[in-house]
């Protein structure tokens, strides 16, 4: 059997598992054990083997323990109370305008996601601070939900952002670079989004009332609160891309740097301590299992030669490399309806990357083109989270409401989504919003 | 991403006390492993610090976040498993019957306990190994055969909770798992 249809047929394996409920890790390591299996013959010793030491060096992998601190730091921020510091500062500066309160809620979804790795942690903190707000200044549940839930994406377009280390560490790409090239398409979601935001409020039946215009005493006392979570995000950001401190160590600058701001400011306790680090337990489980799957998996297609004959099939064919990015793109759009973002870029991205780096774009350079892609992937991958019917910011959102039909939510959402496409497509046809601020 | 939030797990007083015992271990393996990842935070501002004002890094700190790492994250396993918030693909199943849906989460469990009780194996093998050659780590010279022996209670604890799960959904019909 040629290695392209036995890579496909352990694919289609772990697909169908994936299908049937089961833990996408345990599918992975199926299909990945199937591979071995095959190319081996139907021998078990080569797998076995390979199992020995799987477990051990996945987990103690130096890159990969950057994942637990940065989802340390993020909930920490989470039940520290860090996100309403930041969103009445917003509201101090932006609230007086018309949709002010709302673009409020975009800035500090924006804000937290600076020092929270994670889109639902942001959508579900930022509901309890910004939403009761929202709706006592008459915004209707449509566009208050919305609101947040499309906010709630920047948690992870915002760097530090865990589907970006991952990517990075599957492509042996800089973490750095990966954060840095995220910034100013991050900053173009914010600034989408505020647009829609201001669109919608203008032609909203309700009132959307505005707040009194504050003093500018009382802005700086706002400004004052959070300067400790704009000085740890730069620490973060500025550490790794200067090259004082290497990404771990930079995440536990981050995760302690938040966790004295969650018991100085935020009076968080043991009980908060407590959830913060079963929490953390929580979902770097959850990530791992997925971590150690994807591992067999794709060390399975390697052995298959899979990925690199399917990239030798698609040079050969002279399909148009933008068709290929399209499709791939469409792809992602697709399948994050209904799978999460993180179980899809370990699934694809192994298969994907060769065929991106082996075709020509705008005459980018293999680096240029990998972090280019990443931005990209990370940016589809990450609307599956507000895509009806299965967008889990919606879910949450819409259940911290409580009183909002999940249509309406649905529904609100539309026209943020179509800002995140208009964003994607100016991405795939000028890279150099990604590239730009590496250049410097 | 999907990540936890919600948190403290559902009502438990109807379960036996075998199930309580378990989720309480489940919970003392993902405390300690939150315990070992804020010392290993300390040792890495601590290493920082010292490297940046003293030029004195804590002499094999990469090699300590590793080997820290990786006992914490195994510790990690067992209760996401028991809470039920490992990831899947719910999406395709979603309008099959309930009874349809059950058999197949015992299922993915029974694969999970399969694949974790494997794992558990093969490291052991991998343990005895490290520990009859003697392999150690490279600048601290920590015997490899300790953070090992470390992860394996963790992944045996990790079948045991997807065995709970099994039989959770044996012992309760109408309740999903």
């Amino acid at each position: 059997m040629s290695g392209l249809s036995l890579g496909l047929i352990a694919l289609a394996v772990t697909m169908s598992m994936l299908v049937l409920r089961i833990h996408i890790g345990v599918t992975m390591l199926a299909g990945g054990a199937l591979c071995y299996w095959a190319v081996n013959d139907g021998d078990f010793n080569g797998l076995l083997f390979t199992l020995n030491n799987l477990a051990y060096s996945r987990l103690s992998n130096y890159d990969l323990a950057v994942i637990p601190l940065f989802v340390l730091m993020g909930q920490f921020a989470t039940h520290g109370g860090l996100s309403r510091a930041i969103f009445r500062c917003a509201a101090a500066f932006v609230g007086h305008l018309r949709g002010g309160l709302g673009i409020s809620a975009i800035g500090a979804c924006a804000g937290f996601g600076a020092i929270c790795g994670s889109s639902l942690a942001t959508s579900a903190t930022m509901s309890h601070v910004a939403l009761p707000e929202l709706r006592r200044h008459n915004y209707s549940g449509r566009l208050a939900t919305a609101t947040v839930a499309a906010g709630g994406t920047l948690g992870i377009l915002i760097p530090p952002s865990v589907p970006l280390i991952i990517y990075a560490v599957l492509t042996q790409e800089s973490i750095a670079k990966l954060f840095v090239a995220a910034i100013i398409p991050g900053i173009l979601a914010v600034l989408g989004y505020m647009i829609v935001l201001r669109i919608m409020v203008a032609r909203e039946q309700t009132a959307c009332d505005a707040l009194e215009k504050v003093s500018s005493a009382e802005r700086v006392k706002a400004l004052v609160k959070i300067i400790p979570v704009i000085g740890v995000f730069l620490v973060v950001i500025v550490g790794i891309y200067g090259g004082w401190a290497n990404p771990t160590e930079a995440a536990s600058i981050g995760a302690a740097a938040c966790g004295i701001l969650a018991v100085l400011q935020g009076g968080m306790r043991w009980p908060g301590m407590r959830k913060s680090l079963l929490g953390t337990a929580e979902t770097t489980a959850m990530i791992f299992l997925v971590l150690l799957g994807a591992d067999l998996l794709n060390s399975g297609l390697a052995l298959t030669q899979m990925p690199i004959e399917l990239m030798e099939w698609v040079k050969s064919a002279g399909l148009e490399p933008m068709l290929v990015l399209v499709a791939i793109l469409l792809l992602y759009l697709v399948l994050g309806c209904v799978m999460d973002s993180l179980a899809m870029i370990l699934l694809t991205i192994p298969i994907f990357y060769p065929m991106i780096i082996g075709l020509d774009f705008y005459g980018l350079d293999a680096s240029e083109k990998s972090i280019w892609f990443g931005i990209l992937a990370l940016m589809v991958v990450e609307i599956g989270l507000i895509t009806p019917p299965l967008g889990m910011n919606l879910f949450i959102v819409q259940r911290a409401a409580g009183d909002v039909p999940f249509m309406e939510t649905a529904r609100g959402v539309l026209p943020f989504l179509a800002s995140d496409l208009v964003r994607i497509v100016l991405l795939a046809l000028f890279p150099a919003i990604s590239l730009w601020l590496l250049s410097l | 991403m999907k990540e936890s939030i919600s948190f403290e797990s559902a009502d438990l007083a109807d379960h036996g006390l075998l199930r309580r015992g378990l989720e309480r271990i489940a919970e003392l393996f993902a405390m300690t492993g939150g315990l070992i990842l804020l010392a290993l935070v300390n040792m890495s501002l601590v290493s920082i610090i010292g490297r940046k004002l003293f030029a004195t890094p804590i002499r094999g700190d990469m090699e300590l976040m590793e080997v820290g790492a990786a006992i914490a994250i195994a510790a990690f396993l067992p209760l996401c498993e028991l809470r039920g918030s490992h990831l899947k693909a719910d999406a395709f199943t979603l309008a099959a019957p309930e009874a349809v849906r059950r058999v197949l989460d015992g299922l993915a469990h029974g694969f999970c306990c399969f694949a974790a009780l494997i794992l558990a194996w093969r490291t052991t093998l991998q343990l005895l190994d490290n520990h009859e050659y003697g392999d150690v780590t490279t600048l601290l010279s920590i015997p490899l055969w300790i953070p090992l022996m470390l992860i394996v209670p963790s992944l045996v604890l990790l079948a045991l909770c997807s065995l709970a799960r099994v039989t959770d959904i044996i012992r309760k019909p109408g309740v999903e798992a």
